[in-house]
């Protein structure tokens, strides 16, 4: 199964992250916030690898997608973070700003639900073997 | 709900510095009243306004830009940062304005934060972009320029000393400018500021309204 752990201050965002995963498949959860200190909470009180994936919106108020990465980075070196922003992303400026945050994958918003799914399939191949089934994850608002 | 109203635009006039005129107390209010105190907004004026979330912003930002371009034919700037261009322009559009219309004129200009802020061009870009945009106003025959500029970029991109430098470094009345400019503050971003960083960006505006 993979948990992914998405976090937007858009509230519609989330929806379709988790509409498009639910149609996708039963053994994708995701878990959505739109505050990122409670997804931060949430993603210590797990266990290491309880996620394998990170979803973060960029430019979101008091704690932006890097910070919050970087909260997560400092957390886990195991989980694949992926930023997503409606806004144009200079990866490179980023990389070199924050080297340490190593981040997997940069998603353009909006997305379409092949977006989604190829990148999460990408990642579903990297924990195929895990086993459980899954919910189909919860929203923690 | 206490609603401290702030004196007299007319003391723009009077060259009457922000201190004087605002003490650091806020003008306070809901969405409604917020919009009349921009109405009431003069040119000179460099206010700061903190807005709760991106809806109530959007809600009060397209009723006065419908107003500032329509009704006062002013040009009109507005620096975004947590809401797309695209979506400014949406929202911009149900108000009743023809966003097209004005942005093929040169009169609404819609312009990314990150650019703005952060580029390797410098912290002055939309200060230089303001100054290009003035020459622009008085061609069309504009009374003069309304901006709102949204210091958000400062927080993602964590460089909160370049921002405090940069707006201690303009004037707190615009001179001999027919501006009318907010500097825009999420809550939560205001919030995350150091209780002297806030106070000395709140004492270096005209006004300081907050809006609930």
């Amino acid at each position: 199964m993979l948990r992914i752990l998405a976090v937007d201050d858009e509230v519609d965002i989330l929806t379709v992250i988790k509409e498009m995963l639910k149609t996708y498949s039963p053994l994708v959860q995701a878990d959505t916030f739109r505050d990122p200190e409670r997804a931060l909470k949430h993603f210590r009180d797990k266990q290491e690898g309880y996620y394998s994936v990170v979803l973060t919106d960029v430019r979101m108020p008091r704690m932006s997608g890097f910070a919050f990465a970087g909260e997560i980075r400092n957390l886990s070196h195991k989980v694949s973070i992926i930023m997503m922003s409606a806004f144009e992303m200079n990866k490179n400026e980023i990389h070199s700003k924050w080297p340490t945050l190593d981040i997997a994958e940069f998603l353009p918003k909006p997305f379409t639900v092949n977006q989604l799914i190829s990148i999460v399939t990408k990642y579903m191949d990297l924990t195929r073997n895990n086993g459980n089934r899954s919910s189909t994850g919860r929203d923690y608002g | 709900m206490a609603i401290v109203l702030r004196q007299a635009e007319t003391m723009v006039r009077q060259n009457v510095t922000r201190n004087q005129v605002n003490r650091g107390r806020p003008i306070t209010g809901s969405a409604q009243m917020i919009l009349k105190q921009l109405e009431k907004t003069k040119h000179g004026e460099h206010n700061i306004l903190i807005y709760p979330n991106t809806s109530t912003l959007n809600n009060v930002m397209a009723v006065h830009y419908k107003e500032a371009l329509e009704e006062r034919n002013e040009l009109a700037l507005f620096v975004t940062m947590y809401t797309h261009p695209d979506k400014v322009r949406q929202v911009l559009g149900k108000a009743g304005l023809d966003v097209g219309k004005f942005e093929e004129q040169g009169s609404l200009v819609i312009y990314d934060a990150v650019k703005g802020y952060q580029s390797s061009e410098g912290v002055y870009t939309v200060m230089a972009l303001i100054n290009m945009l003035f020459e622009r106003a008085s061609k069309l025959g504009k009374t003069g320029m309304f901006g709102m500029a949204d210091m958000g970029s400062f927080f993602v991109y964590e460089t909160i000393e370049k921002l405090m430098s940069y707006e201690l470094s303009l004037p707190s009345v615009w001179e001999k400018m027919k501006l009318r400019s907010f500097c825009l503050y999420h809550r939560e971003d205001f919030n995350s500021l150091l209780p002297e960083e806030r106070q000395a960006l709140i004492d270096h505006h005209y006004k300081y309204i907050k809006a609930y």
